[in-house]
């Protein structure tokens, strides 16, 4: 009798165990699940982020970039803005690129209207927004270049590249350089 | 009574048993599956950031840094060294000193011109290779006339490639040959070209290639 219950007492003890095993299985692949979607989805919303904001504007900058005019200014209210100036007929215009509350905006204005950070429209969610002028060091080197190019065909732009950098959600920083055509480039 | 006890006992347990086999094989192709995912997540953070650092360095490129030093100017933690310069790059894509670094940005330089049909054709060689860097993206661009052909294929298919090579022998064949036709004038356009050949690795694997044709003339 005592055998019989010892015998049921391990069956079920077995039984237990092997249930308790299945269950914390099921949650851990559940939860490795839920971590790697997370994990993943997190990454497609920064590189979404980083990657369409940055190619917009560089491919904006290509597009509207008219004779080295591509340049870092501010709109009235002091919000620093990429400019890209271009002209229509007789009457200039300039696109201003910012980001303002959180997003990245876009203020297509004539050259003498004031400009109002809030009246953009908006393009897409970014954290932050920042533009720096990085100038070639060797700028006084282009001697070098001259004598490299017999018959010099020497450009007129300004060494200067725009460095445009994105602030994702997690604090992270990407950034892409963007040169302005020169006027030679244009013609 | 105690038979039937018996044999329903040994039943649950059997029934356990296949369920938790059931169960095993699916979460082994569960977790397969997360390690893909994960594996493919990382690859676009990488190919995101490589292509955004190339697509930097070519825009310095085409800004007229025609040589490593002049390039280097535009890149603070740049070294160069036989003529091609090198960025390393840490696990947050932040620029850093050699012993951090994860990525590498290299970028050398060849004179004359170099037909991106033939370096696509090698590259497809080398793809075929290495399974695992079949989802990288290879990119030849050509600013000899001012244009950004950003066209970008995936090497995963050859049959893509060879659509790519054609198209872009074409595109060779209607831009870049015309100016050297154009030997009446006694100005070879081969001759005033550089091109630039930018890599970003990681280890030793290519992560994102990209070459670019620039005028020497057109350096400022």
């Amino acid at each position: 009798m005592k055998r019989q219950r010892s015998e049921h007492m391990v069956q079920s003890l077995f039984m237990i165990t092997l249930l308790g095993l299945f269950f914390i299985c099921a949650v851990g692949v559940i939860a490795m699940g839920a971590s790697v979607y997370q994990k993943t989805s997190a990454e497609s919303s920064t590189d979404y982020q980083v990657r369409t904001s940055l190619t917009y504007i560089a491919e904006k900058a290509r597009q509207c970039d008219q004779g080295g005019g591509l340049a870092i200014g501010t709109l009235d209210d002091g919000t620093q803005a990429l400019l890209l100036p271009a002209s229509y007929g007789d009457t200039a215009y300039v696109t201003y690129i910012y980001a303002y509350e959180g997003t990245l905006r876009e203020l297509f204005v004539k050259n003498d209207s004031p400009t109002q950070a809030n009246a953009g429209s908006v393009i897409m969610n970014i954290t932050d927004m920042e533009l720096t002028e990085i100038e070639n060091a060797s700028d006084s080197d282009t001697s070098d270049l001259d004598s490299r190019t017999s018959d010099s065909d020497l450009a007129d732009s300004e060494n200067v590249l725009i460095q445009v950098s994105i602030v994702d959600e997690d604090q992270h920083m990407a950034s892409v350089l963007l040169h302005s055509v020169s006027q030679k480039e244009a013609d | 009574m105690k038979k039937y006890q018996k044999q329903h006992s040994g039943l649950f347990l059997i029934e356990l048993i296949v369920s938790i086999l059931f169960f095993s094989l699916a979460a082994a192709l569960c977790l397969q599956l997360f390690a893909k995912a994960s594996l493919k997540s990382t690859q676009s953070t990488q190919l995101t950031h490589a292509v955004l650092i190339a697509t930097s360095a070519a825009e310095a490129v085409e800004n007229g840094c025609i040589d490593a030093d002049a390039l280097s100017e535009y890149f603070s933690e740049a070294s160069v060294e036989n003529g091609r310069m090198r960025v390393y790059y840490d696990d947050s894509w932040q620029m850093t000193s050699s012993d951090d670094g994860k990525y590498v940005l290299e970028v050398s330089f060849v004179d004359g011109l170099e037909s991106p049909a033939e370096e696509t054709t090698s590259d497809i060689t080398d793809t075929d290779d290495s399974k695992e860097n079949a989802d990288f993206s290879k990119e030849s661009t050509d600013f000899s006339k001012g244009n950004a052909d950003f066209s970008e294929v995936n090497t995963d298919s050859n049959t893509e490639n060879k659509v790519f090579s054609e198209e872009h022998a074409s595109f060779y064949e209607d831009n870049v040959p015309f100016s050297k036709k154009d030997s009446s004038s006694g100005n070879n356009m081969s001759e005033t070209m550089v091109t630039a050949k930018i890599n970003v690795l990681q280890g030793d694997s290519s992560i994102y290639e990209l070459s670019v044709s620039c005028q020497k003339g057109r350096a400022s």
